[in-house]
């Protein structure tokens, strides 16, 4: 299961990166790296196997309904490139 | 031209917001219209080593919905990652359900305006979070973002295509929404966005099985807007179709002030939201005692309530049919109806959907704020019962009773407007009346019998409305023949 240079290209411009041609190169070559270590787990049968047999059956933890507030705005707001009054200030967005 | 009948095929994906306090995976506050910002923390800004934790009243809530609406509740689902880049989203992605989603199936009853039913199949119920707010009109450095909604609890209720015409779309929503108005799962509220809906519509001829291509319009923010946006889109494809044109998929933004469908700005690429299940959440496995608790926990449904209505309380249909279609006003009624046992249900419902709707309409508001709750308006019914106010005094202590807050009886001692049933005064009344109209009377001997309300109307002017009139009626009979 090999990955094309288009398909590292088009995963790039999805994520919203910028790669240049060599870094397109690499990329591809790297990702098939990664997928052709994984890919040896193929040889293991899993068929019966369900993909959270290791949980068995745990559900996700749940927590009550009550509010619990966090009051450090400002800290986050400091951390945010750009902030006017409470709102974060963001590169102007048009639809 | 051609002479080929077309149908549509639409089918509508709804947004419920959940009327839980906190969010879907934090703890925060899901309070609409706060400071920007206010009810925000490291899970819901997408801080990085935040760590999600699911709310067990939005799942309840969930459950319930689709347990109303006769879904498939599936034991074990699980949350997956949608994702897209748009800054009221801090993440990156939303999670929702995807693959395994915690309902299925189901359908939804819409009503027709001709009384026709017609079951809408649903295709599934999921839950998934909602993204904040960005506004681009407000700072002059750029887009302002709130993220005060970002996380709050939502549930998709995706339908079958099995709606034909603008109307069914309407029937459906307004049934959609009775019901989780019902279930208090969620405001119903679409100005304030608690309720959205998108349009996926295609048309094809009569008869034929394949479906046409789809377009989605979306920004429909009233149960009208998407009956319009339906049949515009309809008659738009349709004379697309029929001078030889080809339907191109898109998704179009409805614009109701112009009662329009524009394109929107089509996506250099596909949509492409790479799901995958979220590492950070486990599945959800709802136990069975727990679904089941949910199920017995489920309140009288609109449909059947209605038709209980009918059958316990002798009501026309279109009376239970009204004083269903919210559930406060049920609830209103029945408790009305309990408090009032020697009034016929029938006259409270036919009370409550005149004066008290009357009061809610010109106020805009609901009916627990008209200031007259049901004990106070079955104090009412029992003093006309008793005989001490007749039905037309009883419109006037009304309107005080929701002007003052005070109870009937209050009002009608301290104005006296108790009603005149003690004959002798009466008969006193009367034989004035009389005398002092003699060619009336003069009238109604020579065979005139309609005279006889103008009598009934002078006695009423004299008593101020007090006089009872079925004392009046046998006294003025008696005197006029003598």
């Amino acid at each position: 299961m090999a990955v094309s240079r288009d398909e590292v290209a088009r995963i790039a411009s999805l994520a919203r990166l910028e790669l240049g041609e060599a870094d397109v190169d690499r990329m591809t070559e790297e990702m098939n790296a990664v997928l052709s270590y994984v890919e040896q787990l193929n040889e293991v049968d899993t068929g019966g196997v369900s993909p959270h047999s290791f949980l068995e059956g745990k559900s996700t933890p749940l927590q009550p309904d009550t509010v619990k507030d966090f009051d450090n705005l400002d800290e986050a707001l400091a951390g945010a490139p750009k902030a006017e009054g409470t709102f974060f200030i963001v590169p102007r967005v048009i639809e | 031209m051609s002479e080929t009948k077309w149908e549509a095929v639409v089918g509508l994906e709804v947004h419920a917001q959940l009327k839980t306090r906190t969010k879907t995976f934090c703890r925060c506050s899901t309070q609409f219209g706060d400071e920007p910002n206010s009810h925000t923390c490291p899970v819901c800004l997408g801080l990085p080593g935040a760590l999600p934790v699911l709310n067990r009243e939005a799942v309840e809530m969930a459950v319930r919905t689709a347990l109303a609406f006769g879904c498939t509740v599936h034991e074990e689902s699980i949350f997956a990652r949608k994702n897209y880049f748009y800054p009221d989203l801090p993440k990156g992605y939303q999670i929702s359900q995807f693959e395994k989603p915690f309902s299925s199936g189901g359908s939804v009853t819409a009503r027709l305006e001709d009384g026709s039913e017609r079951e809408i199949r649903l295709t599934r119920i999921h839950m998934e979070e909602d993204a904040g707010k960005s506004i681009h009109t407000i700072s002059a450095s750029g887009t302002a973002v709130d993220l005060n909604r970002c996380g709050t609890p939502l549930i998709e209720i995706v339908s079958e295509p099995d709606i034909r015409t603008p109307e069914e779309a309407y029937g459906y929503l307004t049934r959609l929404r009775q019901v989780l108005l019902y279930l208090g799962v969620c405001d119903g509220n679409m100005e304030e966005g608690s309720l959205r809906c998108d349009a996926n519509i295609s048309v094809r001829p009569v008869g034929r099985e394949e479906f046409g291509t789809r377009t989605e319009v979306k920004n429909l923010n009233s149960f009208r807007g998407v009956e319009k946006a339906i049949g515009y889109e309809m008659e738009r494809q349709i004379s697309l179709l029929e001078s030889g044109g080809k339907v191109k998929q898109e998704s179009l933004l409805w614009d109701a002030e112009r009662q329009s469908a524009r394109s929107m700005r089509s996506k250099e690429e596909a949509t492409d939201y790479r799901y995958f299940p979220d590492p950070d959440l486990l599945p959800l496995v709802l136990g069975k005692q727990w679904i089941e608790q949910i199920r017995q926990n489920l309140p009288e449904l609109p449909e059947l309530r209605e038709k209980r209505f009918g059958k316990q309380y002798g009501l026309p249909a279109r009376d239970a049919e009204v004083l269903t279609a919210r559930k406060e006003v049920a609830d209103y009624f029945e408790s009305t109806a309990r408090l009032a046992p020697g009034t016929e249900p029938k006259k409270v419902g036919n009370w409550i959907m005149a004066e008290v709707m009357a009061a809610m309409g010109e106020h805009n508001i609901g009916i627990d704020e008209v200031g007259v709750n049901p004990e106070q308006l079955a104090g009412m019914f029992a003093l006309v019962e008793q005989g001490t106010i007749s039905g037309k005094i009883a419109k006037q202590v009304f309107e005080e009773m929701i002007a003052s807050g005070k109870s009937a009886d209050e009002i009608v001692q301290a104005r006296g407007l108790v009603q005149i049933s003690d004959e002798g005064e009466l008969k006193r009344i009367v034989r004035e009346i009389l005398a002092g109209n003699q060619p009336q009377v003069e009238q109604y001997k020579s065979g005139k019998e309609q005279v006889f309300g103008f009598f009934v109307g002078q006695v009423m002017k004299a008593t101020r409305g007090k006089a009872n009139p079925q004392v009046v009626n046998n006294l003025l009979k008696e005197e006029l023949s003598d």
